[in-house]
């Protein structure tokens, strides 16, 4: 019968005499413009221009589409019988036409039956079971109407809060909609302070553990992570663990009282270890067990790779969550155990160029701040999502609406179910206590929420179940009754006996449960296996009353064996199939479980035994796991993970790039290097026999964007860039200052064989600048480089990991005499150095000298004349050079040498240098006397002799027998060379000058995870030192050759030859920092079904909505605060495919390409058995072989209680039977 | 061809170049363009906002350490950068076929005052990017500088003719700033189911400050009389709106001709009122008062 909720809606029916008028009144032609269109009433909007707008069909369709509507609002509704089954996410007031006795259900997870004021009803946080709440329901009111009452809650207050650690505060941050909100703890409260879409608080003094942010009447509860410092053992850890403690927020305190120490490993289990004591131990191997080669170090999460490797390292092994890898194997891990937390390291830091990056601070910030957040026993926890806990005594667990319960460990752990309301729980365990923050999952777009609310097996108010029941019922009795005409009632009563008998059903006493088969049917299941399984199933069970309900994420039909089963189709998720079919089973029964054991919510909590049985699907599977791209220059570089879920041999396709592997269970990863020129890139697994070919293929964006330019000053650099996929614009050393926004875009700057002084003064400060914003800097060079370049102190020098003054530090400072000819020929018209080329040459020989080093000078023509006393250089250089006259006259070498013994005796030092720059016109240049004298002079004093020959036409034959005699060094060039000249031939005294010869290559550390391949031999260097936290990545003879290091963002590589054949890919990777995508202020990534946004936690999280852009059109999704920074958006189903995510920020739009796996169900496939045993075990069953194997759980399964009934039934036979025979004899 | 709409490609005709140069000149000269912002992340680049290195102090969060520093240095420092340097100015020209109303059609008013500002602006040696709104997204050339990026500005504007449907909010969502921030114009007539609050906010969510100049036709927030109205933006027409139905329409439009003012108060900016038949200079004169009336109330 048809009910009408409210019948006074069928006046609206008259509407459709004004409808008809407004049709009607359409006219045909002659229209205006109007710009406000979108004002007008949407019911009149439809149609086109002309005569459409009074078109017969569209009359219909309007008067179709007004009677839909009044039908709608009248609330069409069936009645039934037997009570009232109501079906609750919420409170619910009583209606008084439900017809008693009213049954109301709460669809929690898992659903209960409310037996209190359904005012009372705790809201459900999470998505409601309606499925299994209908079937719970069921069984105690079969054959009631069904009322689902879906709660009306206003709009809430808080959509989402969250708390982050900043520094030694927490940040917490919430997006209200209504009234301010305020942080409470205790009887303490701090206010909120508006930003742009949220609220946000900074707090030093809240307290570790639960608190709530509050809004009128409105509360969500937050997890208060711990903000004071962690406590560290004082001894015990390896030199570089024991440099990156010393800059994080860490007490040392002795090892027994600290929460890291160092140690051995310890046991660990899955789950969270809320009750154990607070303490991480941090093991290392022993040398013995460092079995492993060179790897590239890369990290597990999705921080970039470090550029490191590990030279000796061991593979780590049992359950734990990778941090390091190296290769497919796990390099460093963390788990829980009853000892406490627990990190383990499959490596030593010696043996590992990482401690020299970025990457190892950045590593241990993350696990300090892990450890300071979980010290505060509280977890936030997503509704509706079981809780897996390790423990070893019971749990008391306290609901926020007050109600208890109390749950015995199983083999140490604990599986929390029905967390599913807005709040703090409360678990005690011993004298422990932790807190659970219940929150609801993010409301992300109303499809999906429909999608997952509704029952489709027993949708709406009112399936008449009971009707078909009862027609079934009538139907048997017809035919019973007209069996019972034809039959003698003998067989009616056998018939009934063999079925009570079959049914093992006790008379008296308590009834066992029932066994239900509960059959994943979710989109991976394989369904030709699992019917093959169920059928094998029902034949083993002997025919036995069996019941199953079917699903995926959510029940979709119950039935008994022969029944058609549902179409496998959703996500796995146990949590809902399991409480359907505990509730069929009711108490002592059992659940067999058909699955392949991959759910999103496993293990699930579990009240009856589970025992799972595998299907195991006829065809292999092999699926990507993950994949990326990155391109650099003309190259994209991809790295992929493969898996199958059985031994198979596979091809991955990365590009063109085929790859033969042999997979399994485990992932593989496979690289490729490719000249690609699309911005996507198909990576592929293809199998023979493969079953599933939407998990066969990811889309991956190439990172990084179009080829960029290197500017590069000396060409013979050009072919270098060109290797690494550069575009290599040259540009003159001039230029370079007037390069400011080719500079902008530019990648990469190499410097190759420039000096110094040809370089704008100005470049110098703006071009570090530049690399400090993130740019790579390329200094090469031998001969007009480093050393011989005059870089020696100059800005270029400071900015370059090495040193251009070959000497190692703390050796014996030099004692340098300059001496400068001030004859008519040094004047500048004479082509001399003139007055200003002395003040550079002694500032240039200033800065090249180190701290210990002292300079003096002179200037000389007929006699010697001092201009700055022997001190140390610094001074000179910050006093300044008075510039000597210019005089006529001559110029003699006597006087000279002899004031420089007077000057260079007294200054102690061993090997004096006396750099004379002149234009060798001596007057007395030709006098063997003066010449010997000098000779003896200069070997009396150990002094080296540095004579630098200036002017058009410089006298360098008398010289020359000079300097030969004492071993010294006679160079000569223009004016403006002179200070390199003077500075190198100081600075390469000590071993034959700064150039040398070619010579073979020694790898450094790091050359593996930088360069990689064999070193070539090198064909000429110069000789440079490299500075202290410089990365020497190659030397040569025992000297530095190419080192870098990092100057803020960016980098600078420096290459002490000209001379060195790396090949292209080497070339690459050297310079792959000036190509490789920069970090971005936000990260984007895809996790499951939804789009996560994760900012800085300082920042509000992004507001409105975020443009999706593929192939297959634009789509405009919401995003959702989920924390401090973070939001999440809801991901339209599609296929695997690249993304664009277009969406504004508060610093700024944020655009960025994700790449979108196959479904979510299907990116890993096949049978889980770790999962399955676990399910098993927590719930006190076993996994099943094969049906056969629930016999003995059959033969154990006796009445608790009463009579056998096929005894009671056999006894009750031979009574009919005496009975009947006693009527025969008497005749009847 | 909408409404109104000129011929492609003669924009900017010699008279209307001379009204640009001499605005774009009165303009600079009375302030009334004082862009502000950092510029665009390619030229951030060029180091020319980053500061330089701090040291951390104690309690300070580590997450702008710069590990890289400390790596090789083992010292703790913390990356600094300056929030203004020169300016970045966004003009966003409604392209929607709405704007193709009128005689003469707004876009032609509208696509002047953009071409005026972009002018002005550049002459300032700001940055500037030049986007139009289509039915499609946004168009927009790449951020642009110097004079000679003045051309390609009026060549970008000279192509588009009015046509389709935007939603503001939508298309202003994601504006191609590469992290920039600056000044902002919208220049639309604002006539967009979610009102003019919505689209403003998109554009201040972004780190911009915006301003709102509105383009409206002669009459064009009054109900017709006619008895079929159509949609500029598409296909749809329908009967014209009757009695108490037609008084409902004009308080509605009475409230979006009056929203466009607060809702710019509320982002921070102004919101100007240009007509379609006035002339370019006159209109410009009017951006400039209310510009300055604007910063005098600050």
């Amino acid at each position: 019968m048809i009910e009408l909720a409210r019948p006074w809606a069928l006046w609206a029916l008259l509407g459709l005499l004004p409808l008809w008028r407004w049709h009607r009144r359409a006219r045909p032609a002659g229209d205006h413009p109007f710009t406000a269109f979108f004002l007008l009433p949407e019911r009149g909007a439809e149609g086109g221009r002309g005569p459409r707008l009074r078109a017969p069909w569209l009359w219909a369709a309007r008067t179709l589409a007004w009677l839909a509507l009044v039908g709608a609002a009248a609330g069409p509704r069936f009645t039934a019988r037997d009570g009232t089954l109501v079906l609750a996410d919420g409170p619910v007031e009583l209606d008084p036409a439900w017809v008693d006795p009213v049954v109301v259900v709460r669809a929690g997870q898992p659903p209960t039956v409310h037996d209190g004021d359904p005012n009372r009803l705790a809201p459900v946080a999470g998505p409601p079971d309606w499925g299994a709440a209908l079937v719970v329901g069921r069984r105690l009111a079969p054959r009631a109407r069904v009322v689902r009452a879906l709660t009306r809650r206003p709009e809430p207050a808080i959509l989402a809060a969250g708390a982050a650690l900043e520094g030694h505060d927490v940040i917490v941050t919430a997006a209200v909609a209504a009234e301010a909100p305020v942080i409470r703890q205790g009887d303490r409260t701090w206010p909120m302070r508006r930003r742009v879409g949220d609220w946000s608080a900074q707090i030093r003094e809240l307290a570790p553990g639960p608190a709530e942010v509050v809004a009128g009447a409105a509360r969500w509860p937050l997890c208060i992570p711990d903000a004071s410092p962690l406590a560290v053992a004082d001894t015990g850890w390896p030199d570089a663990v024991e440099a990156v403690l010393g800059l994080l927020p860490v007490t040392r305190v002795p090892a027994e009282a600290a929460v890291w120490r160092p140690g051995a490993a310890k046991p660990r289990r899955a789950g969270w270890a809320a009750f154990t004591a607070a303490q991480t131990t941090v093991s290392f191997p022993d040398e013995a067990l460092l079995d492993e080669g060179p790897a590239a170090v890369h990290f597990a999460g999705r921080l970039p790779p470090p550029g490191a490797e590990v030279r000796r390292w061991t593979r780590l092994r049992g359950p734990g969550e990778p941090l390091l890898h190296a290769g497919d194997a796990v390099l460093a891990d963390r788990g829980e155990g009853p000892a406490g937390r627990d990190l383990r390291f499959g490596f030593l830091p010696r043996d590992s160029d990482l401690p020299e990056t970025a990457g190892w601070p950045v590593l241990f910030q993350d696990l300090v701040q892990a450890d300071r957040v979980a010290r505060a026993r509280c977890r936030r926890h997503v509704a509706g999502q079981a809780l897996r806990l390790q423990a070893t005594a019971p749990i008391r667990v306290r609901a926020p609406d007050g109600r208890q319960q109390t749950r015995t460990p199983i083999d140490g752990t604990v599986v929390l179910g029905g967390l599913d309301q807005l709040g703090h729980y409360r678990l005690i365990s011993g004298d422990e206590t932790a807190w659970v923050a219940v929150v609801p999952p993010p409301e992300v777009g109303s499809a999906v929420a429909d999608d997952t609310q509704s029952p489709t097996v027993w949708a709406g108010e009112a399936p008449d179940h009971a009707a078909a029941v009862a027609g079934l019922g009538a139907l048997l009795a017809g035919l019973i009754l007209a069996g019972w005409r034809r039959r003698s009632r003998w067989a009616v009563m056998a018939a009934l006996a063999a079925a009570v008998a079959a049914a093992d059903v006790p008379v008296g006493g308590r009834v066992p449960g029932r066994l239900v088969v509960a059959v994943d049917r979710s989109g991976s299941m394989p369904a030709e296996a699992s019917d093959d399984v169920l059928a094998a199933l029902w034949a083993g069970l002997g025919g036995q009353p069996v019941q199953w309900v079917a699903g995926g994420s959510r029940v979709t039909g119950t039935g008994r064996p022969g029944d058609p089963l549902p179409a496998p189709d959703g996500d796995t998720r146990h949590g809902p199939l399991l409480a359907a079919a505990e509730a069929l089973a009711g108490p002592g029964g059992a659940v067999a479980l058909l699955t392949d054991g991959r759910a999103v919510d496993g293990p699930v909590a579990a009240t009856l035994p589970i025992f799972p049985l595998p299907v195991q699907a006829a065809g292999p599977d092999a699926w990507i796991v993950e994949a990326q791209a990155v391109r650099i220059g003309e190259r994209v570089f991809a790295r992929a993970m493969a898996a199958a879920d059985r031994p198979v041999t596979a091809t991955v396709r990365l590009g063109e790039v085929a790859v033969d592997v042999r997979l399994g269970p485990e992932p593989r990863a496979v690289r490729a290097s490719l000249a690609q020129a699309a911005d996507e890139l198909a990576v592929t697994v293809v199998t023979p026999g493969d079953r599933e070919p939407r998990n066969d293929t990811w889309m991956v964006p190439t990172e990084a964007g179009a080829p960029r330019t290197a500017l590069v000053v000396g060409a013979a650099a050009s072919p270098w860039v060109k290797a690494a996929g550069l575009s290599p614009e040259v540009v003159p050393p001039a230029g370079l200052a007037e390069a400011g926004r080719r500079l902008a875009g530019a990648g990469a700057v190499v410097l190759h064989d420039q000096p110094a002084g040809r370089l704008e003064p100005a470049v110098l400060p703006r071009l570090r600048r530049w690399v400090e914003a993130g740019g790579l800097l390329l200094l090469a060079g031998r001969r007009q480089a480093f050393g011989p370049g005059g870089w020696a102190g100059t800005p270029l020098d400071q900015l370059s990991p090495l040193r251009a003054d070959p000497r190692p530090p703390g050796v014996d400072g030099l004692a340098v005499l300059l001496a400068l000819d001030r004859s008519g020929s040094m004047a500048t018209e004479a082509g001399g150095i003139g007055p200003a080329g002395v003040g550079r040459l002694a500032q240039a020989l200033a800065d090249g000298l180190g701290a210990s080093d002292r300079l003096g000078i002179v200037a000389f023509g007929e006699g010697v004349h001092p201009l700055a006393p022997l001190a140390a250089a610094d001074r000179v250089r910050s006093g300044g050079v008075p510039v000597p006259k210019i005089t006529r006259g001559g110029t003699r070498l006597g006087p000279l040498m002899r004031e420089a013994e007077r000057i260079l005796a007294r200054s102690g030092v061993e090997a004096p240098v006396l750099v004379v720059v002149s234009d060798g016109r001596f007057s007395d240049g030709d006098d063997p006397a003066t010449r010997e004298a000098a000779v003896a002079t200069l070997r009396r004093l150990g002094a080296r002799l540095v004579v630098v020959l200036v002017g058009p036409e410089p006298a360098e034959q008398a010289v020359r027998s000079l300097v030969e005699a004492v071993d010294g060094l006679l160079t000569r060039g223009g004016a403006d060379e002179v200070p390199r000249l003077a500075v190198a031939g100081v600075l390469g005294g000590g071993r034959g000058g700064l150039v040398a010869p070619g010579s073979g290559v020694q790898p450094g550390d790091g050359w593996g995870s930088r360069l990689g391949g064999a070193p070539p031999p090198v064909g000429g260097r110069v000789r440079v030192a490299a500075r202290p936290g410089a990365r020497v990545l190659a030397r040569a003879g025992g000297d530095p050759l190419l080192a870098e290091w990092s100057v803020g963002q960016g980098r600078v590589v420096a290459l002490a030859t000209d001379a060195w054949a790396l090949d292209t890919a080497q070339w690459a990777s050297l310079l792959a920092p000036a190509i490789a995508p920069r970090p971005r202020v936000a990260e984007v990534f895809i996790q499951g079904d939804l789009l996560h946004y994760q900012g800085d936690v300082g920042d509000p999280p992004p507001q409105g909505t975020a443009v999706l852009r593929s192939a297959r059109g634009a789509r405009e999704v919401a995003w959702q605060p989920t924390g401090p920074g973070a939001a999440v958006a809801p991901l339209p189903p599609g296929p695997a495919e690249v993304i664009e995510v277009a969406t504004a920020t508060a610093r700024g739009a944020l655009v960025t390409r994700v790449a979108r796996p196959g479904p979510a169900e299907l990116r890993a496939t096949g049978v889980d058995p770790g999962a399955l045993a676990l399910q098993a075990a927590l719930s006190g069953g076993q996994v099943l072989k094969g049906p056969q194997d629930l016999a003995p759980w059959r033969a154990g399964r006796r009445p608790a209680g009463g009579w056998p009934g096929p005894l009671v039934f056999g006894l009750l036979a031979l009574l009919l039977l005496g009975w009947d025979a006693r009527r025969w004899a008497a005749g009847g | 061809m909408a409404r109104g709409a000129t011929r492609r490609g003669d924009f900017p005709d010699h008279a209307t170049l001379a009204v640009i140069e001499r605005f774009s000149l009165h303009l600079r000269r009375a302030g009334a363009l004082s862009v502000r912002g950092r510029p665009a992340r390619r030229a951030a680049a060029a180091g020319l906002d980053f500061v330089g290195y701090a040291d951390h102090r104690p309690g300070e969060s580590l997450r702008h350490v710069d590990w890289a520093v400390w790596a090789r240095s083992r010292s703790l420092v913390v990356r600094r950068y300056a929030d203004e340097a020169s300016g970045l100015l966004l003009v966003v020209v409604d392209g929607s076929g709405s704007m193709g109303v009128g005689s003469p059609s707004k876009w032609t008013l509208a696509r002047g005052v953009a071409a005026a500002l972009a002018h002005a602006a550049l002459g300032e040696l700001h940055q500037v990017l030049v986007g139009v709104l289509t039915a499609d997204g946004l168009r927009a050339l790449p951020i642009g500088a110097g004079a000679g990026f003045a051309h390609e500005v009026f060549h970008f504007l000279g192509e588009h003719q009015p046509a389709g449907a935007v939603r503001l909010p939508l298309a202003l969502a994601a504006l191609p700033t590469d992290g920039a921030r600056g000044d902002a114009i919208i220049i639309s007539d604002f006539l967009d189911p979610d009102g003019p609050q919505a689209a403003l906010e998109a554009v201040q969510r972004q780190g911009l400050r915006v301003d709102a100049v509105r383009v409206l036709a002669p009459g064009e927030l009054t109900v017709p009389e006619a008895a079929v109205l159509a949609d500029p933006e598409g296909p749809t027409a329908r009967s014209a709106p009757r009695g108490g139905e037609r008084d409902t329409l004009q308080r509605r439009l009475d409230g979006l001709r009056d929203a466009l003012a607060p809702a710019a108060g509320r982002v921070g900016g102004v919101g100007v009122d240009l007509t379609a038949d006035a002339p370019l200079a006159q209109a410009l004169e009017t951006y400039l008062q209310a510009v300055q009336a604007h910063r005098g109330r600050q």
